[in-house]
């Protein structure tokens, strides 16, 4: 029914050979995508004068401070701000009396319910507010409230919390259908296995633990709304507050500002909408700026998880069967259950498979999806359960990895019918592709482009893993207790899902020549605005100094998911080629029929900013000529052109995923546990690669991100509350530069994706991925012994049975 | 509510002594501030008045005699870390601050405030134990002297009072060479030691050990010695320790320790881990005596 | 009470609670947003400030300890028409990611270049990793010290 993708009107399609090609091919021509441009912003970062909201101010702006959840789980019998009220210098308290009683959802899966409701689902669940003069005051007055609560019963373990007796923390129940990614049969696949290996592994939670912090300042004007806030996901951010309020869209302005370190801390979180709902309470702008404990304790975290299953493979090593359950703590309000599914697609390979995800409800912090949501976990699982199978074979992980990873053209198996898809059955999915994109778009739920093998090839030269792996389990030096060894990981994740909406982006180019991209991202970190812009640029032919990004004003920038899953570069980006290519078709129109003696625009090119003939500069006119003449029929347009996605973009999900390779040397202390990271070698699977120095720094910025996790990074839940008791960085630690070998170094993959914008595909989450997993083997080639996350000191020599 | 607090600079000790007496309990000394902010912070302290002892003179110097070396308490852990050229036992206490907080919070953070703060984890407090260290407290009147495992009383708690702790000494026994080592475990390079320990031997001209100091850090609410460890060693030559010696010292070290388990580290882990650093600190003391594990 | 303090060359009267931190008073006061409060515990170094010369955590530091001293923030160091060469050498090896913490690996780098003209990539790590990057530029950061040092040698060599 579906044939190839190819890709029309792409002219590089054309000059890139099949689906691999060399960067330097890709890049050939390019003036601006490949480059390493500085990004737009480094000046104001390097000089201290970007400004994230917490440096954010607005004219007689007040304080909000909020109240927490000193339970595990209580309802307010009766609240009494009459205290606080008095107190000089409050102006207003928010309780849930105030509250339009309306779920709030917005970036899905981080589900919030309602902004407050009279019930505490954690200890620091958000239960009031105060706006007062200072932040002073209004602390003091929040102390001033008093509460009375019905104390109700908690549940803290989320297999305890699976019993139909557990107290219920939301009245969806704690545990909804399981997500079920299978085919095949497991039995058939049980009995074709020669080797079969199990797991029950448990997974602590991370901490987002941004540096940087959040604050929100919400202002009223008559009945509309300006929220800023530093958020990866704007347009979901004002989607929320719609939900949340019941306002229209259209009075709802977000503008959302720079980010600190992310990872999915800040997308559309409950004390944005408490700001809101304050602010319109005390007809003052307020302002909440959380501290750095607040930010710890109370927004969200990734998920407890654990799990039990098999995995089996002839003796050959070729898997037969993967039969997996895992558990995930949502804590209060979240309810995720579709962790780590492309960790499935990249294993997918397995003849046979059956994963079942269930998602649970605790009376713990809040969970959220973090960087490489489920893939750091249930992936890691599943290279725990491979590695094992691969020293039963007696197989090199290279090798097993190309044996049973996904290629270009394999099916994937994450085609479960699921709400997100709107349809019950894959085939209702298939059949309801309008009929004039059948045959554009790819394949759906195969896999397009890229895998893991030619960066695991590439990888495993450039690492002299040949020489450097010694076997199973056997390090490849020992000098007293400490314990050399390497290991490698992998990591795939999708590269943007179209589950609430299509990508959009809007150009406009401007009479000067000079070109803005409005599009909903996030500014955490990741050099969105300066990708985004490289694409356009590339495509209007304009230098980058021509082109400059809105990413957070939300009555400008059309909607998207935002910053998340991998979905900037992929999704975004084709929206912001496609919104430039609709804008310079109607310039070349113009320019064709104006000026070029009514010739065919499609012989017309842009170059520098010059319109001319293609393979010819002479005659050229700048494109600020082309908008500046006066006409009466186009008048309209000459003034700007705007430019708009003129066709929608093919399902992502159903085609495209990105993926990670990663080689690590370690060095295990026997005697005291402690792991030291000696060599590092990150391998990325991208597509084309926009900008080298900001891919670059994404995947060492995974890498580090999974190390942590790897080795360090755990939150410490007390027993009887359920509250953090490390929600600070003495006692949450995060890597520094010492202890991530700096020379790390990243390769790039040469694969093209005929979809993405110029070649490229998705990022950010592979990377977090691969290096958990890398780690872990590495450590186990160390030792001879698996140990589970974080491998601290302790758990290390708890592993080898020393205490 | 974190307090609010008044701001006082005395010009002299004397004077900085006489204002603690004065407000006593709600009076707070602020050196370099490290401990204390965290700890005002968290609400830990209250207290009214603030006393900022870090513009007086004469206690940020390091001064090597014949017979002491002797640290003020306002030597900064950066002036202590650049020290390490000037005798070799501030080689070993440069290394130990180059473990201790961040480049940042080292020109900030001083050698009086570590050791007053009397955290059990504290790291140069077992160095300075090991070393039979005086701790050399400036009172209304004068000045007293106490033995630094004596200086401790509990968690935060020490004999100081109001008093004001001025300098630390580290005796030099004559015609003995006295060495002092350390380690820690820690988790990434900026971490409060889950568990630490130092040894300090002095061996005379027979290469006889004549003095052996053993402290051992987080495995109870304050640093304590392992006696029985000391007198293990005293007496040995410096040659004629064996591999096994040093893993039974470690193993007495052990025994001594009374750790509890927390956020972390667990008892466990900690008494396991006496036994492997105290072992490697003995080494690496008879290695810097020129001595060799037989 | 009145507080005098000298920052970035400027000499500065004003008036403050003694019971505040020197970094709340740079940020609020003098509008200096260039000093970044994260963690406000001396873990994360985002506000590091040069204190006559000397890096400092500026959260741990009470606004009168402040006076009589040089007071040094990434807002006195270069101008976007003239950046210092350490400015110039984290742009050009991208060493920040969402660079909320920026300014204080550069304050942090400036101390210690000063004292370490010539540094190894294991010093320059070392003496970095008093800052946190949440992001993990780390290699990148170590990288733009390592070209600051040779921007600055070459610099006082002309
Ligand atoms: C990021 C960070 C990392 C850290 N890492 C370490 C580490 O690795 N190892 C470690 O041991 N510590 C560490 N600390 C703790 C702290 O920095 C040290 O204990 C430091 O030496 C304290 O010195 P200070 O001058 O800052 O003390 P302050 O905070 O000024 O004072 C501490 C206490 O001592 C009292 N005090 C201070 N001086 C005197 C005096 N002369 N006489 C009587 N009382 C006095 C004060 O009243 C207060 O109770 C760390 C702290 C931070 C913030």
């Amino acid at each position: 029914m579906y044939k190839e993708f190819e890709f029309k009107s792409n002219d590089l399609a054309k000059a890139v050979p099949g689906v691999y090609g060399d960067v330097q091919d890709q890049v050939n021509g390019m003036k601006v995508v490949g480059h390493g441009f500085p990004v737009k912003d480094a000046v104001e970062k390097v000089t201290g004068s970007l400004k994230y909201a917490v440096d954010m101010t607005v004219q007689n702006m007040v304080h909000g401070k909020i109240l927490r959840c000193p339970h595990a789980h209580a309802r307010i019998t009766k609240i009494d701000t009459s205290k606080a009220e008095a107190l000089a210098g409050v102006i207003g308290v928010l309780t849930h009396h105030d509250v339009p009683q309306n779920d709030w959802e917005a970036a899905w899966f981080n589900y919030r319910g309602k902004v407050l409701d009279g019930v505490g689902r954690f200890v620091g669940d958000d239960l009031a507010a105060v706006a007062a003069v200072s932040e002073e005051v209004a602390q003091r007055a929040i102390e001033l409230i008093d509460v009375e609560y019905e104390i109700l019963a908690a549940v803290f373990d989320f297999e305890e919390a699976r019993s139909p007796d557990a107290p219920q923390i939301r009245v969806e129940g704690n545990e909804r259908d399981p997500y079920i990614v299978e085919w095949g049969d497991t039995s058939e696949g049980m009995a074709l296995a020669d080797h079969t290996v199990e797991c029950d592994i448990f997974y602590h939670s991370q901490q987002y633990a941004s540096i940087g912090r959040n604050a929100a300042i919400a202002e009223w004007m008559g009945d509309k709304v300006t929220l800023w806030t530093s958020s990866q996901t704007p347009t979901e951010t004002r989607d929320g507050i719609h939900e949340a309020l019941g306002i229209p869209l259209s009075k709802i302005r977000v503008m959302a500002l720079p980010a600190g370190s992310s990872f999915g801390q800040w997308w559309s979180n409950n004390f944005m909408m408490i700001a809101v709902l304050l602010a319109k309470k005390v007809r003052r702008p307020v302002k909440i700026e959380l501290d750095n404990e607040e930010c710890m304790s109370a927004v969200k975290r990734r998920h407890l998880e654990k799990t039990r299953g098999l995995m089996g493979c002839t003796a050959d090593g070729q898997l037969t069967v993967a039969k997996i359950d895992h558990l995930i703590d949502n804590g209060g309000y979240g309810f995720k259950d579709d962790v780590g599914f492309f960790c499935v697609d990249m294993w997918g390979k397995a003849l046979h498979g059956h994963y079942a995800i269930h998602g649970i409800n605790t009376n713990l912090l809040t969970a959220g999806c973090m960087r490489g949501v489920g893939d750091c976990t249930l992936g890691a699982s599943v290279e725990r359960m491979c590695n094992q199978l691969a020293e039963k074979v007696d197989m090199d992980p290279v090798e097993f990895r190309i044996k049973n990873q996904i290629k270009p053209g394999d099916e994937l198996r994450m085609q479960h019918s699921r709400d997100n898809m709107h349809h019950d059955s894959v085939e209702e999915y298939l059949a309801a592709i309008p009929e004039e994109y059948r045959d554009e778009w790819p394949k759906p739920f195969h896999l397009l482009s890229g895998s893991t093998e030619e960066i695991l090839r590439r990888g495993a030269k450039s690492f002299r893993w040949a020489e450097r792996w010694n076997g199973w389990g056997k390090p490849s030096s020992v000098d007293g207790p400490r314990h050399r060894a390497v290991g490698v990981g992998t990591g795939a994740h999708v590269c943007g899902v179209e589950f609430e909406g299509n990508a959009s982006a809007m150009v406009r180019l401007n009479p000067d020549g000079s070109l803005k991209v409005h599009c909903s991202v996030g500014r955490q970190g990741q050099g969105s605005e300066t990708t985004q812009a490289q694409v356009a640029a590339e495509e209007m032919g304009l230098s980058l100094s021509m082109v400059e990004v809105e990413t957070g004003d939300t009555d400008s920038c059309p909607w998207s998911h935002g910053s998340l899953a991998s979905n900037t570069m992929f999704r975004v980006g084709w929206a912001t080629r496609e919104a430039t290519r609709d804008a310079k078709r109607q310039l070349l129109e113009i320019a064709a029929r104006d000026m070029f003696d009514n010739s065919d625009p499609a012989d017309l090119a842009i170059t520098d900013g010059q319109v001319h003939i293609k393979g010819s500069m002479s005659d050229s006119v700048s494109i600020s000529e082309v908008l500046n003449m006066i006409r009466s029929d186009t008048l309209g347009q000459t003034s700007s052109i705007t430019g708009r996605p003129a066709v929608p973009m093919p399902p992502s999900t159903t085609f495209a995923r990105h993926f990670g390779a990663q080689f690590v040397e370690v060095e295990v202390d026997v005697d005291t546990g402690k792991i030291v990271l000696l060599d590092y070698l990150a391998c990325q699977d991208s597509g084309t690669v926009i900008n080298p120095q900001v891919l670059k720094n994404q995947v060492i910025g995974g890498a580090i991100c999974g190390a942590g996790f790897a080795i360090y990074e755990h939150l410490v839940f007390d027993k009887e509350t359920g509250a953090i008791k490390n929600a600070n960085l003495l006692d949450y630690k995060l890597l520094r530069a010492a202890d991530f070998p700096h020379k790390a170094e990243v390769l790039f993959g040469d694969s093209y994706d005929p979809v993405g914008p110029f070649g490229a595909r998705g990022a950010g989450e592979a990377p977090i991925a691969a290096s958990i997993s890398a780690i872990s083997q590495a450590v186990y080639n160390a030792i001879g012994v698996w140990v589970d996350l974080p491998m601290t000191p302790e758990r290390l020599i708890r592993a080898l049975g020393k205490v | 509510m974190q307090s609010h607090f008044e701001y006082l600079r005395p010009s002299s000790t004397k004077e900085a002594v006489q204002m603690k007496i004065e407000f006593g309990q709600r009076a707070k000394y602020w050196a370099g501030g490290t401990d204390m902010t965290l700890r005002w912070r968290r609400e830990i302290d209250r207290f009214s008045h603030c006393i900022d002892i870090t513009y007086l003179t004469g206690l940020d110097n390091i001064e090597v005699e014949e017979d002491c070396i002797r640290i003020g308490a306002l030597v900064s852990l950066s002036a202590l870390e650049r020290a390490d050229q000037r005798h070799h036992l501030l080689k070993t206490l440069s290394d130990v601050t180059k473990l201790m907080c961040t480049p940042q919070t080292r020109t900030l953070a001083t050698v009086g405030g570590n050791l007053s703060n009397a955290s059990p984890a504290a790291d140069l407090t077992p160095p300075f134990i090991a070393m039979d260290a005086l701790a050399e407290i400036t009172t209304e009147d004068g000045i007293r002297t106490v033995p630094m495992d004596q200086f401790f009383e509990g968690v935060n708690r020490t004999v100081v009072g109001d008093d004001l702790l001025s300098a630390i000494e580290i005796p030099l026994p004559e015609s003995q060479h006295k060495v002092v080592k350390y380690h820690r475990i820690d988790r990434t390079i900026v971490d409060i030691a889950l568990v630490n320990a130092s040894t300090s031997l002095s061996a005379d001209r027979s290469r006889t050990i004549t003095r052996a100091g053993v402290a051992l850090g987080a495995v109870a609410p304050i640093v304590i010695r392992s006696p029985a460890a000391e007198r293990f060693l005293e007496g040995k030559s410096i040659d004629s320790v064996s591999e096994s010696e040093l893993e039974k010292v470690g193993e007495i070290a052990s025994e001594d320790a009374k750790p509890i388990s927390d956020v972390r580290a667990s008892a466990d882990y900690r008494r396991a881990m006496i036994k492997v650093m105290t072992a490697r600190c003995i080494k690496d003391c008879i290695d810097e005596l020129g001595g060799t594990i037989s | 009470m009145r507080i005098r303090l000298n920052v970035n060359g400027n000499a500065i009267e004003l008036e403050s609670a003694t019971d505040r931190t020197l970094a709340d008073v740079l940020r609020e006061e003098l509008g200096l947003i260039g000093v970044r409060v994260s963690c406000s515990e001396g873990e994360c170094g985002s506000c590091t400030i040069l204190v006559d010369g000397q890096p400092m955590t500026s959260c741990m530091m009470l606004v009168n300890q402040g006076e009589g001293k040089e007071i040094l923030t990434i807002e006195g160091l270069g101008t976007p028409e003239d950046l210092h060469p350490i400015q110039q050498a984290f742009i050009e090896e991208q060493g920040f990611q969402c660079a909320f913490c920026t300014p204080g690996f550069i304050l942090s780098a400036k101390a210690f270049l000063e004292e370490n003209p010539n540094p190894t990539e294991d010093e320059v790590a070392f003496a970095m990793s008093g800052n946190i990057c949440r992001c993990g530029a780390y290699p990148y950061i170590v990288r733009s010290v390592l070209n600051a040092a040779e921007k600055l040698q070459a610099g006082s060599s002309n």
